[in-house]
């Protein structure tokens, strides 16, 4: 009570010399009074002055929520008594660093999931739906996570920011509740470790089709999936991870989010507009990237950089060519890991870049492809949910010593008017008719459709009319014409890769 | 009644922003949705949370190893928008020379890192090149413009107050061409002071999205601005038409907007009502949105308000900021050419970086994450500023004569001033107030004083309140029509930006204060004004090296002329500081001269029934740079070879007295037998109060009554009819004003 009252008068004295007030006006306030209000009726640019030299003096940082709400000098001496003893309990330093610019130490990250428990607890969401995580910030979405998580939700990883029974970091915050004790002392990844294996996250893809798929994972199949991938490398030196991937995607989730939290070291997110440097006080860096990211990064490597893990899309021959071109001349200590897999199927094989054979990858231990059919199944422990196997859609072909040749995608077959054709097939022929333009072709299959669906391709040209001449029939000979949209470019997303969903999107748009 | 119309057309323009160092580089830019927002590197911005700004990093890399030896980068960034900007309207050096040039510049940030440098790091040579007006000076001397050179300084409405103001001045045939834009070079004090206020986004902004939080950058952007009419002449093509500009004040706050937009909405039915754009035909809005809570709502609900179209969302809108960052000074003119890169491929610039918009944001088509195809005829743009100052612009592509009434008669109502210890007004002959030292407005008039008001504000508030009262107008009248408010001053608020350098250099980019840094910039005096008696009409900030006053005099002239207003006040100001005093003395300006001081006119047109108790006649203003034939030994002047009429008396007020002599000799050999008098032998002005005195002097003597408590000394005529008042600035620029007793009274 004493310290309370001793930082009372410490209070007004620095709002008197804040705003400069004469002394008959500071004894007219109280300290219950509204500062923006009678007597002193202060102005917002008063309030933010106060605040930031009662930071300097009591050595305290103010979050946002401290700006919110009525400004009196009782409240602001609550704050700052908050904000002291936040700092003192949080003494580690940083350990997620957001793309906002803003950063939480492993305490506050704790104590942040403890209230959105205690909140969710409460919240009256329903458990037996996935529950959509709406932020977009990567620290708050994950403090979401795995508040909903560990509180027996479902939590579902998103790409769009709306749809029912949907939540967000704000939303919670504002609510009231008490800390919750469910987190102990523990790191959070023994906690998540020991969940039972009814714990899932959803991760929902762009899907082939254009319409959005949902992939529910265990929990306990992604704790294990980092567990195999830090027996399989020594990452036990890194000190940050630069995420250049967001945890709303499977592969993010796991390198971005769960592997930083196995190996208790910061991770910095990345925005997609704005990319930062890491702080010159690391020494050992992993960034975690897809293909597109490679041509801004290559060029601010520094020798900070041991990893360059790669997955979400092929690196490709001429970035693996630039990979050894910048191992050779300046960065011989670095390291590339180029991950094959995808949402479906979890990691299933890597190659180290610059070394490796560009289609040659290695299979991670606990995986195996068994022919069937003149495919391959997969089985392994990182499948979704309930699935055993699940066909590979990719070509291979099976080398000694747990190797494989990576041969591209499988063509797929379509059913069109009755009739079974290929994709590639057609690729092929618009390949031939538009040399040299980057194309992608996609049959979306529609129920109420006599022809089965849409057979539709994209074309990245200035904008073109399509005349179905004789020509163009010959040259289809017969296999069936898509209809042709042509766009200046093709549009990739957040992971780097062409979406029938961003490709309808960019269509959509230049019509407007 | 002759017939006027307004064709004011585009005919080229030139951009340099972090988006690239010309328009082509910038439509690149927008086209692959790449923001010129990086982390920065060209000053120290240790401890703020945020360290990311759009630099132009072409001219500060080729120049910033000499960068002291020349101008401050906001005039580099100038030459360059312009020199591409005269090359797109096929304007050679050599067609200019020829042609009657005007120069409209907006700047917010002065030469500010020629005023941190000087003060923190004592290069005083430097701080020569600190004024606002010197960066228009510099650009003018370089592309050799002899007619007006205007300085605008409303902040972040600066370079779009110019547009206006071209317009105007091209409507009115003062001028075949203006250049006109802005230009601004970002600096640690704007950077820091930004921050206090807690306004800049941890990454690249995103107006009206749930990220909050502005980006600040720097660069220039020029347009070429002729009448239709001139354009056809020489086969120039035109790019659009200038239809309509307005400008309006909230009178609500210092840096925050008026939370329903209502002054977005006022400026915006101004400029609607002044052209034949009708709400129908805009295709798009380019707005201010500058990703802050307090604007982005506030600003679509005033835009909306003034259209009111069935579908808000049939007008897309988008603000280009994500791009560049937020240029200040030179916003309006770069956001507006951002639209017109767009616009001339068939499409719309877009906010970038959008995943989520904002609550208060909702139920609009806000074109987000990349250029749309869409075919427009007509487009809109608003900024708004610190201050409360808001401006809209209208173009479209095709060309129309826009009827005009014919201009309305302009009259002074009133004046007064505060300056060497006494307060003064048109009513009386002997001072109506004193006192010692500075001038304190609290003890004078308590109601209209606010907590840490500047000296600057003050003595603009106590010289206005003087001016009401000899005009006889109540301010307080609830029911008035939206008064317009005018401000000229040199160097602003200097002795709060003594306090904010101190700051900085003292505590680092952290220590500066969000109390003092609304106060820097040059039009928070009239934000003061707007505030104290609640003018909420058009506006305009000026700065000059002696003529700001009758700038904001003559932009009042033109707004009352149009009948945008039908009553203005027009404010000059100055305060005096250690800072200002190096700053004039590197400007080599006499001693005596520095001191606090202010003046104010009340001035009028025929629609307001207090015209008939007018004191004057305002007929007719030009300006131009004084320059000296070596062939005939002779001073010439291009502001004085449109007057048609010759004065029955001329004031010719000088900021360098040296040469007063030479300019009074050129004068008289003009004008053989009209008296030209001294204005600083009836006051010893400042610099920024020296040309709107010398007004007050001139109507005193129209009205045979006392200036400053000193009989005006006249020889030929006992009572002029008209008198011709040139002002010139430090660097011999000239505006003049010719005034005349009120016909029929």
């Amino acid at each position: 009570m004493k310290d309370f009252e001793g930082l009372v008068n410490q209070v007004r004295r620095q709002i008197v010399i804040s705003v400069e007030l004469e002394e008959s006006e500071i004894a007219q306030l109280s300290d219950d009074d509204d500062l923006l209000g009678s007597p002193l009726f202060l102005d917002s640019v008063d309030l933010l002055q106060i605040y930031a030299d009662c930071q300097r003096k009591f050595g305290v940082v103010f979050n946002n929520a401290d700006y919110e709400g009525t400004h009196t000098v009782s409240s602001i001496v609550t704050r700052t008594i908050s904000a002291k003893e936040t700092k003192s309990t949080s003494t580690d330093s940083a350990q997620f660093y957001s793309s906002d610019g803003k950063h939480y130490s492993s305490a506050e990250f704790k104590q942040h999931i403890a209230h959105l428990i205690t909140v969710l607890q409460s919240a009256g969401f329903d458990k037996t739906k996935p529950l959509r995580v709406l932020d977009v910030d990567p620290v708050k979405m994950m403090m979401v996570a795995v508040a909903a998580v560990f509180s027996g939700y479902k939590p579902l990883m998103s790409a769009q920011p709306q749809g029912e029974n949907a939540v967000s970091f704000a939303q919670l915050l504002s609510k009231q509740g008490e800390a919750s004790s469910m987190l102990d002392a523990k790191c959070i990844f023994q906690q998540l470790a020991t969940l039972p294996s009814k714990a899932v996250i959803f991760f929902e893809t762009s899907g082939s089709t254009g319409v959005p798929v949902r992939i529910e994972k265990s929990l306990a199949s992604m704790v294990q999936e980092v567990e195999e991938l830090t027996t399989l490398f020594d990452f036990s030196g890194l000190d940050l991870i630069d995420a250049y991937v967001s945890p709303v995607h499977m592969y993010g989730f796991i390198w971005s989010f769960l592997l930083p939290l196995k190996l208790e070291i910061p991770v910095l997110y990345q925005s997609n507009t704005l990319l930062r440097p890491a702080p010159e006080t690391v020494n050992h860096v992993m960034a975690v990237i897809v293909p597109s990211i490679w041509q801004s990064l290559s060029d601010a490597l520094t020798a900070q950089y041991c990893y360059i893990v790669n997955s979400g899309g092929k690196f490709g021959e001429q970035r693996d060519a630039q990979f050894a071109e910048r191992v050779q001349s300046k960065l011989p200590d670095l390291q590339g890991i180029d991950v094959l897999g995808s949402t479906e199927t979890g990691a299933i094989a890597y190659r180290m870049m610059g070394q490796d054979h560009i289609q040659t990858y290695q299979l991670l231990p606990t995986v195996s492809l068994q022919p069937s059919d003149g495919e391959h199944l997969i089985y392994s422990d990182f499948l979704p949910l309930g699935v055993e196997c699940a066909p590979l859609d990719d070509k291979i072909e099976i080398l000694a010593n747990n190797k494989i040749l990576h041969l591209g995608r499988k063509d797929s077959v379509f059913k069109f008017k009755g009739k079974r054709y290929s994709l590639k097939a057609i690729e092929d022929k618009l390949s031939q008719l538009f040399l040299g333009h980057a194309l992608r072709v996609y049959f979306i299959e529609q129920a109420d459709s006599v022809r089965g669906g849409e057979l539709i391709a994209f074309v990245a040209k200035e904008s073109s009319h399509f005349d179905i001449t004789d020509e163009v029939r010959a040259l289809f000979q017969d296999l069936p014409i898509p209809k042709i949209e042509f766009i200046d470019e093709l549009p990739t997303n957040a992971m780097g890769k062409v979406t029938l969903q961003g490709l309808q999107e960019k269509v959509r748009n230049a019509r407007v | 009644m002759p017939e006027c119309k307004s064709q004011v057309v585009i005919t080229g323009y030139g951009v340099i922003s972090s988006c690239g160092d010309n328009a082509q580089e910038l439509y690149n830019s927008m086209q692959s949705q790449r923001s010129g927002v990086v982390p920065l590197s060209c000053f120290d911005v240790t401890g703020l949370p945020s360290d990311i700004a759009g630099i132009v990093r072409s001219v500060r890399e080729k120049h910033q190893d000499k960068q002291t030896d020349l101008p401050d980068f906001s005039t580099l960034f100038a030459i360059e928008a312009i020199e591409e900007a005269l090359s797109a309207a096929n304007l050679s050096r050599h067609i200019l020379v020829n042609k009657r040039v005007a120069l409209c510049v907006g700047n917010a940030n002065t030469g500010m890192e020629k005023l941190e440098q000087g003060i923190m790091e004592n290069q005083h040579e430097g701080l020569v090149e600190y004024p606002a007006h010197k960066q228009s000076d510099n650009i003018a001397k370089h592309f050799g413009v002899l007619g007006p050179v205007l300085t605008f300084t409303s902040a972040c409405t600066s370079s779009s107050s110019a547009l206006g103001f071209a317009k105007q001045l091209l409507d009115n045939d003062v001028v075949d061409i203006v250049i006109a834009g802005g230009t601004d070079a970002l600096a640690k004090t704007i950077y820091a002071g930004f921050h206090s206020l807690q306004s800049v986004a941890p990454e690249v902004c995103s107006p009206y999205d749930v990220k909050m939080g502005l980006s600040l950058g720097e660069g220039a952007g020029f347009l070429v601005l002729e009448n239709y009419n001139h354009a056809e002449a020489r086969n120039q093509p035109t790019i659009m038409q200038l239809a309509g500009t307005a400008s309006s004040l909230d009178a609500y706050h210092a840096t925050a907007p008026e939370p329903q937009g209502a002054g977005v909405r006022r400026s915006f039915e101004t400029a609607l009502r002044s052209s034949d754009v009708t709400p129908e035909d805009l295709d798009y809005v380019n707005t201010h949105g500058t990703g802050t809570p307090a604007n982005d709502g506030a600003e679509l609900k005033g835009i909306f308000a003034a259209l009111n179209p069935q579908d808000k969302t049939s007008i897309p809108v988008s603000s280009s900021k994500s791009y560049f960052g937020h240029t200040l000074g030179a916003a309006g003119a770069i956001e507006f050419i951002s639209a017109l890169v767009a616009i001339e491929k068939g499409q719309l610039p877009s906010t970038l970086n959008g995943d989520d918009i904002r609550e208060d944001c909702q139920g609009h088509h806000i074109v987000v994450n990349g250029l749309i195809d869409h075919n427009v005829a007509c487009i809109g743009a608003t900024n708004s500023a610190f201050g409360g100052h808001n401006t809209t612009m209208l173009a479209r592509k095709s060309v129309t004569a826009i009827p005009k009434a014919e201009g309305k008669k302009v009259y002074i109502l009133g004046h007064g001033s505060i300056a060497e210890q006494g307060g003064y007004s048109n009513g009386a002959d002997q001072p109506l107030l004193s006192y010692e030292g500075e001038f304190a407005l609290k003890p004078f008039q308590s109601k209209l004083y606010r907590r840490r008001m500047s000296t600057i504000g003050q003595y603009a508030i106590g010289a206005s309140y003087l001016a009401f009262s000899g005009a006889d107008v109540d301010y307080s009248d609830a029911e008035k029509p939206p008064m317009g408010a005018y401000f000229g001053t040199t160097l602003g608020a200097s002795q709060v930006q003594q306090r904010n350098l101190s700051d900085l250099q003292e505590y680092g980019p952290t220590g500066v204060k969000s109390t003092l840094f609304p106060d820097t910039v040059l039009n928070a005096p009239l934000g003061n004004l707007a505030l104290a008696f609640d003018l909420k009409g058009c506006s305009a900030n000026f700065s000059d090296l002696g003529n700001e006053g009758m700038h904001a005099l003559w932009h009042a002239f033109m707004d009352l002329r149009e009948d945008k207003i039908a009553c203005a006040l027009v404010c000059s100001a100055e305060d005096k500081s250690n800072t200002s005093d190096l700053v004039w003395q590197q400007m080599q300006v006499a001693g005596q001269r520095l001191a606090s001081s202010a003046n104010a006119l009340v001035a009028v047109n025929e629609q307001d029934p207090r015209a008939s108790r007018a004191l004057a006649q305002v007929d007719e203003f030009n300006a131009g740079r004084w320059v000296f034939d070596e062939d005939s030994q002779q001073w010439d002047c291009a502001a004085l070879a449109q007057l048609t009429d010759k004065p029955d008396l001329i004031v010719l007020s000088m900021v360098n007295a040296g040469q007063f002599e030479a300019i009074s000799k050129a004068l008289q050999a003009q004008f053989s037998t009209t008296q030209v008098i001294n204005g600083r032998a009836y006051k010893e002005s400042g610099i920024a109060c020296q040309s709107l005195d010398a007004i007050s002097l001139a109507t005193c003597a129209l009205n045979g009554r006392m200036f400053m408590g000193r009989e005006v000394a006249l020889q030929n005529t006992s009572k002029p009819e008209s008198v011709l008042v040139m002002s010139v600035n430090t660097q011999l620029s000239a505006t003049t004003c010719l005034v005349s007793t009120v016909k029929g009274k």
